[in-house]
């Protein structure tokens, strides 16, 4: 067994803290029924679990790629020699697909390549042939006539397994169910596809069960094929594919929270100070969103790579450079939507400050501190909660423009924004390389669409104007 | 009114001040022009003579505030501080640091911008009001329902995706339309006519579902159930009510745009070849020209604040409790 | 004379994510053409569900789900969407609760009547006609300066106005019945009255149906014919109003009566209803009034009352109606009454000249109003205006006035939550005004506030046992147990479990919150509370209970309270002293019994002529005022300067002087001050 040392990046401790602060939330949470109560709206919509299905399976997988690690190579002096390669979980998990590079493009599933290549035969005669795959399809021992009933009985089997994988994943929690809810088995089978009340927890079975019957079969084909092709450079397109989901969730979910603590607490101020607070906090949220968002993340970005690139010393390898690039750009783009939070934080601290329960505790001679901190703070944590989902979805497309205009993440980073970039130089090609754009846009697709459909189940649950009138 | 006007105003150029200072502090003290003069000149021609030199012709070899090797208001006068940063109060965005002038860039780029932004802007907005209507006229059917998750699907889509499927099946597959590039008088039309409709349709969903909200807001309000109490037919309270009402911070939202018109779409432009201030900002950007960036920060600043301003005129024209009290 | 309007077995259910619950359930009623009929309940006893039925204008949560609704030989239940939109407006005319919402705020006026008119007439018509139809309306509704007023938004107009607004719509198509839902809940009390009356002209002249949904039996017994009281979806009691006002029959109505403070006497507890209204989504069995009838028995949990004729023209809905009619009458009368009576210590009577406890002097407090290109100040709205008072240790100094006209800012300009702008407010010897920054915790332990709004004054995120103890800990009181300890005995001390504190405020009723609102209030021992509004948000029922615990505190404790209201019966009960104030200004002031028995100012008459009585034939007040000079302008907005008395432009009896001269405070006897120059 070779030895590891864990390495982590400032970005790795940033997903982790997020991940026990979400745990800790939900802990908090179950404790307080008017906490609890939106939430329980929020799993009663079954779109909107739906939707938390898909997108809890790209949390698990970027959390997966937060686990940085360096092997070791050897043993010198009794000092270990660490390899300078910064691997993740999920770089172990992938390590066949990852290694198997091939020489440039080839299409998905392919057995050769994408473009043509002078070899010699066996004569000694140059010739220009589609030379075979160095990985993919190697087990076919003729190409042409077993790749289609190979591909086929493969995803068959895939796809049997899945059904094996569901059954029993579906019989597990219900026998733990009818256990726990004290029910047999039967009936409680019979409730879930008729109830309406479980329509939610069917929407969840649904779901795991589609994404089973594509999955299963990719993950096993993808052992002998390179399921999505490969790019320029013959690197698996599902491996990049994979990897830029850490840095869109990363971005998606960073970006608002590291200036979320400013946001609020300048919004609250503003909002319940009024005066001269007000006055100073209005002019720079209104100075900071008159600067067209691009604009200004481009020159914050340009002036922070100038910054990068004079002090390569402060930066000991290539990763921790790209990962607090995209730490920098994060907070850029923080800075450039904390504003729209802050206003609607101070629009409802002011709505707040008039109530009689403000009154009441001025009559108490508590401090404006407590009021703030005791007072206002609970009765608008809805709305950063709301600011928190809906704005995922729109950073992690904003990601994507970003790169291209050559302003995003790190160009050694993978990430959605880096693929298409890439990809869309081979748009002329004749035939078109397809996939690599094809795959990026699906798998954002993916991941926006989980997010914004579980951001309105969120938003249905939180917002108090959306609710029905009941007279 | 008049006095409301001019102190919105004098705001707008004091947020300038502050965008001024924004972006001086960001180009100017993050890091030296010598380090700027270093990453464009590269890691390898990099000699100190070669930094003085692109410094003296871009005009950053003098020092920030206070130039004591002058005299008079030339203390004040020959500092990197007035002339990069006050100046673009009047307008004068000097050279490039490729040594073009940007005023004269801006004002030749602005129209390909428009030609773009404008017909997209006239073309979409009545398109997105028109079928947020249906969904709320028909709230709670099937078409609402589904409505609502088409534009749910449709603003999940990267805008990219938009520009590189339409510009391969109408471009390539279909030979429609060129697949990129701009031409002057009516051949642009030609050139144009993909760009705007890819405008026009990467916004439908984020603005659809938006304007859906607001009519329905609207439509749970009291004076709604007055109309109908009155004997009026659906359609009647829609459009003559519920219309009236939400088409207010529609229609000052919508106000707050039309000067970023001018700005221009940046990627769009980009993938299209389009030579408007969308491209000319993002060629800034890649080739790292600081002086068009912060031109284009001021201007952008600038359109934004006219919007805001020319929100608030639309305010006190179109609602009658703005207008009368 | 035949039914106009025929309900029968009339259900509606509303769909909510915890269950299905009927608000209207298996209602059966009918109107005579002509007839004015009230329908009168508590809040979310479903009367205002019952009218929109009748509209087919329910909310979409809402369904009706069974029962005939005939309106002049009409199934409206059998009619199609566009049928019906026939129906409304033409045969069913409704004006709702708060004119202010139910405008459209951006159109003129005259276009919404107009529309109106369009609307209801059958074939195009010449655009003069619209025009005269409009002019007619408003003169009908008797909307001062017409012409005016149909090029105006609903903005610009004053409440009364707006109302009036709506009713000319609702009557544009001339229409046989007319429904009124709440229509003077949301008016002052003077222009209630005009509403009122102008209601009642309407129905004689075009000889209409109302239905007039109410929670105030004053408001029925001012203007209705016949009554039927629901309670929990069903109505529980209908009679002529003239026999049901003489003698109630079911146990709700006639605890409904005796929890009125109108009639009982200072020194009496009201009479209250224990408990709430019971929750609808439960499946009822027996009675529903029965958890909180006094007089249940076996079979009232077992089997649910019919409707019942005790004559031909009254129902009740009460297995033993004769036997409570026997043991109670509505008329107070100590001897039948089972109010218990209070000691009270002092009285207006025999007052002894006790400390003032609190002294305010020549107070002003102006709201700046700011304007011109730096947004300087450039005027102020006067809120109060030179306004001097005394309150006794131990008293209640009951606050009176229409909406706007200050007590609520000079409560608060009392308790410092303001700041004056002039003045001084002597509490305890100390110039509150003035008060230093190390004193202000001493004082504000020693006065406090209890707000309107039991929904707004309870941060919804905090428990009850920490809303309690938050001013304790604020102000560092010390107590000789711990908190907890005191926490638990505040809320033992206004009938609450223990287990309260650690409960939301939303898992409470409206009566519950305010008795905490209360608690909170006491948990740091004040000797002044100023309570603004207490009840005004309650239903009468749980009014009583609130009015009852305030006044056995103030016996407890030796309370002061500063008690503001805008109903004159609840100050009347209340108050030992009572101020009317107008625009910012006293007007009137004096002990309870002077003022209100021999009101003296214009204005004081004026309101307490146009408070409906919940006796007809019987005036609240013992002197029965002229109601001439109801004015027909409703309160103008205390801006400017006005160098007169404020109550000169609505003053019948307006001399020279009065527009010239502010009228200084003159003496009507010991008890009672005037601030007019008629005395």
């Amino acid at each position: 067994m070779t030895h590891y040392r864990l390495d982590f990046l400032w970005s790795d401790y940033l997903v982790w803290s997020i991940v026990s602060a979400v745990i800790i939330y939900a802990w908090y949470v179950q404790k307080y029924p008017h906490l609890l109560s939106p939430w329980k709206l929020v799993v009663c919509n079954s779109r909107g679990m739906a939707a938390a299905t898909v997108f809890l399976v790209f949390i698990v997988i970027s959390c997966a790629d937060s686990i940085h690690y360096r092997s070791e190579l050897s043993v010198q002096d009794g000092k270990s020699v660490y390899s300078t390669e910064l691997n993740s979980a999920l770089d172990l998990i992938l390590e066949p697909i990852k290694k198997n590079r091939e020489k440039t493009y080839s299409a998905p599933f392919a057995t050769h390549l994408f473009s043509k290549e002078t070899v010699k035969n066996e004569l000694g005669h140059d010739q220009r042939i589609f030379p075979r795959l160095r990985f993919g399809g190697t087990h076919l021992a003729d190409p042409v006539a077993d790749w289609l009933p190979d591909i086929f009985k493969k995803s068959l089997s895939g796809i049997l397994m899945a059904c094996v994988i569901w059954l029993f994943g579906f019989l597990v929690v219900l026998s733990v169910m009818s256990r726990l809810k004290k029910t047999p088995i039967k009936k409680l089978y019979a409730s879930i596809w008729s109830d309406s009340s479980m329509s939610a927890f069917r929407a969840v079975c649904i779901t795991i069960a589609i994404m089973l019957l594509i999955g299963v079969p990719l993950v096993y084909l993808a052992s002998y094929y390179h399921v999505f092709g490969t790019d320029k450079v013959g690197q698996d397109v599902c491996y990049q594919a994979l990897k830029s989901i850490r840095t869109g969730m990363v971005i998606g979910l960073l970006a608002t929270i590291v200036t979320l603590p400013i946001a609020v607490l300048l919004g609250v101020m503003a909002g319940y100070l009024r005066g001269w607070v007000d006055d100073c906090i209005q002019y720079i949220y209104t100075t900071l969103s008159s600067i067209p968002s691009v604009l200004l993340i481009a020159a914050s970005v340009l002036m922070m790579q100038v910054y990068i690139e004079n002090h390569t010393e402060l930066f000991p390898s290539a990763e921790s450079r790209a990962d607090i690039r995209l730490l920098a750009l994060c907070v850029i783009l923080g800075m450039t939507s904390w504003t729209g939070l802050c206003r609607l934080l101070r629009g409802e601290s002011m709505r707040l400050r008039e109530l009689e329960y403000i009154q009441a505790a001025h009559a108490f001679a508590v401090s404006d501190w407590r009021i703030m901190m005791q007072h206002i703070l609970p009765n608008v944590m809805h709305i950063v909660i709301m600011a928190l989902v809906m704005d995922f979805s729109g950073l992690v497309l904003a990601e994507a423009v970003l790169s291209y205009v050559g302003v995003g993440v790190d160009t050694s980073m993978m990430s959605f924004g880096t693929m298409i970039n890439s990809a869309r130089l081979e748009m002329a090609r004749e035939p078109m390389v397809w996939w690599s754009l094809s795959v990026a846009f699906t798998f954002m697709l993916l991941l926006v669409l989980a997010a914004n459909i579980f951001a309105d189940a969120v938003r249905e649950a939180f917002d108090p104007r959306l609710k029905a009138k009941v007279p | 009114m008049g006095a409301y006007l001019f102190r919105r105003i004098l705001y707008g150029i004091l947020v300038l001040v502050g965008v001024n200072m924004i972006t001086f502090g960001l180009f100017f003290f993050v890091n030296s022009p010598d380090d700027m003069a270093r990453a464009q000149l590269g890691l390898k021609r990099v000699t100190p003579a070669a930094v003085e030199k692109w410094k003296v012709e871009r005009g950053y070899d003098k020092p920030l505030f206070v130039n004591n090797a002058v005299q008079g208001f030339a203390k004040v006068n020959e500092t990197i501080f007035y002339e990069k940063s006050i100046k673009l109060f009047a307008f004068e965005f000097g050279e490039s640091d490729q040594g073009r002038n940007i005023g004269f860039d801006i004002a030749n780029r602005m129209w390909p911008s428009l030609a773009v932004q404008l017909p997209a802007f006239m073309i979409g907005l009545p398109i997105y009001l028109s079928f947020a209507l249906l969904m709320a006229f028909l709230r709670s059917t099937y078409v609402d329902i589904w409505g609502v998750l088409l534009c749910v699907l449709m603003m999940s889509i990267s805008v990219m995706f938009y520009i590189i499927a339409g510009q391969y099946f109408f471009g390539k597959l279909w030979n429609l339309v060129p697949i990129s590039g701009y031409d002057t008088g009516f051949d642009a039309i030609k050139f144009l006519a993909l760009p705007i409709l890819i405008s026009v349709i990467s916004g439908l969903g984020s603005n659809a579902r938006w304007y859906r909200t607001i009519f329905l807001e609207e439509m749970s309000k009291d004076y709604v159930r007055t109309a109908r109490a009155k004997g009026l037919p659906e359609h009647k309270v829609l459009f003559v009510h519920v219309l009236k009402n939400a088409l207010i911070p529609i229609l000052t939202g919508v106000v707050a745009l039309i000067p970023m018109l001018f700005m221009g779409a940046l990627i769009t432009e980009s993938f299209f070849g389009i030579p408007g201030l969308g491209s000319y900002t993002i060629d800034a950007i890649t080739q790292q020209d600081f002086a068009i960036v912060r031109a284009m920060v001021f201007l952008g600043s600038v359109l934004y604040i006219i919007g805001l301003i020319l929100t608030d005129i639309s305010y006190t024209l179109v609602d009658p409790r703005v207008r009368l009290s | 004379m035949s039914n106009l309007l025929k309900v029968e077995d009339l259900q509606a259910r509303i769909d909510t994510p915890s269950g299905r619950l009927f608000p209207v359930d298996r209602l059966s009623f009918s109107i005579r053409s002509g007839e004015t009929f009230a329908l009168v309940g508590e809040s979310g006893c479903g009367k205002s569900m019952t009218a929109l039925s009748i509209m087919r204008l329910l909310p979409e949560v809402a369904h009706i789900v069974g029962g005939l609704i005939e309106l002049d030989g009409v199934n409206l239940l059998s009619l199609s969407e566009s049928e019906m939109r026939a129906q409304r407006g033409r045969r069913v005319g409704i004006i709702f609760q708060d004119p202010g919402l139910s405008l459209n705020p951006v159109m003129t006026i005259g276009k919404q009547i107009a529309e109106a008119v369009l609307s209801a007439s059958t074939s195009g018509v010449a655009n003069n006609y619209v025009h005269d139809k409009v002019m007619s309306l408003l003169q009908d509704v008797q909307m001062p300066n017409p012409e005016q007023c149909v090029h105006e938004y609903p903005f610009q107009l004053s409440g009364g106005m707006k109302q009036r607004a709506m009713i000319a719509m609702a009557l544009a198509g001339d229409p046989l019945l007319l429904i009124a839902d709440e229509p003077t809940t949301a008016l002052d009390v003077t222009v209630q009255k005009q509403i009122l009356q102008l209601l009642k002209r309407l129905q004689r002249a075009r000889d209409m149906a109302i239905l007039l949904i109410t929670h105030d039996l004053g408001v029925v017994a001012e203007v209705a014919d016949h009554i039927a009281v629901m309670y929990a979806g069903q109505i529980i009691e209908t009679s002529t109003v003239a026999d049901f006002f003489k003698q109630p029959h079911h146990p709700y109505s006639q605890k409904l009566f005796k929890s009125l403070p109108d009639r009982a006497r200072h020194d009496q507890q009201l009479a209250v209803i224990p408990g709430a209204v019971p929750d609808l989504s439960q499946d009822f069995i027996g009675c529903r009034f029965v958890e909180r009838c006094d007089h249940h028995q076996e079979r009232c949990f077992q089997q649910l009352p019919l409707l019942l004729a005790t004559n031909e023209s009254r129902q009740v809905r009460c297995h033993f109606w004769k036997d409570t009619v026997v043991c109670s009458s509505i008329m107070p009368c100590p001897a039948l009454d089972d109010g218990k009576h209070l000691v009270i210590t002092q009285s207006t009577e025999n007052l002894v000249p006790a400390p003032p406890l609190l002294q305010v002097k020549q107070l002003k407090l102006y709201y700046p109003r700011y304007g011109g290109l730096f947004r300087r100040e450039i005027g102020v709205m006067k809120a109060v205006e030179d306004v001097s008072l005394t309150v006794a240790q131990g008293q209640t100094l009951g606050l009176v006035g229409e909406s706007g006209c200050g007590k609520s800012s000079l409560g608060k300009a009392i308790l410092r939550l303001l700041k004056p702008t002039a003045g001084q407010v002597v509490f305890n010897g100390m110039d509150v005004a003035q008060i230093a920054a190390s004193d202000m915790p001493s004082f504000r332990q020693q006065a406090q506030i209890i707000f309107q709004d039991p929904f707004a004054s309870l941060n919804p995120r905090i428990r009850i046992g920490e809303i309690l103890a938050e001013g304790i800990e604020s102000l560092k009181i010390i107590h000789s147990g711990d908190l907890q300890d005191r926490v638990e005995q505040l809320l033992h001390m206004v009938g609450l479990e223990p287990s309260a504190k650690v409960r939301y405020p939303h898992e409470f009723s409206g009566g519950q919150r305010q008795r905490i609102a209360i608690t909170r209030a006491l948990s740091v021992n004040p000797s002044l509370i100023v309570c603004d509004e207490p009840t005004s948000a309650l239903d009468v029922s749980v009014q009583a209970q609130i009015l009852n615990l305030l006044r056995q505190l103030q016996s407890e404790k030796q309370l002061t309270y500063v008690f503001i209201s805008h109903n004159i019966s609840v100050v009347r009960y209340m108050a030992d002293e009572i101020a009317v104030m107008y625009l910012g200004r006293i007007v009137e002031r004096g002990a309870t019994a002077s003022v209100l028995g021999s009101p003296k100012h214009p204005y004081t008459q004026t309101l307490l002529a146009a408070v409906p009585a919940a006796y007809p034939a019987q005036q609240l007040f013992d002197k029965a005022v002229d109601t001439l000079h109801l004015a027909h302008s409703d309160m103008r907005l205390p801006a400017g300067k006005s160098a007169g008395c404020a109550f000169y432009s609505r003053c019948t009896f307006a001399r020279a002087e009065c527009s010239q001269l502010q009228p200084v405070e003159r003496k009507v006897n010991v008890h009672h001050t005037v601030n007019c120059h008629l005395y």
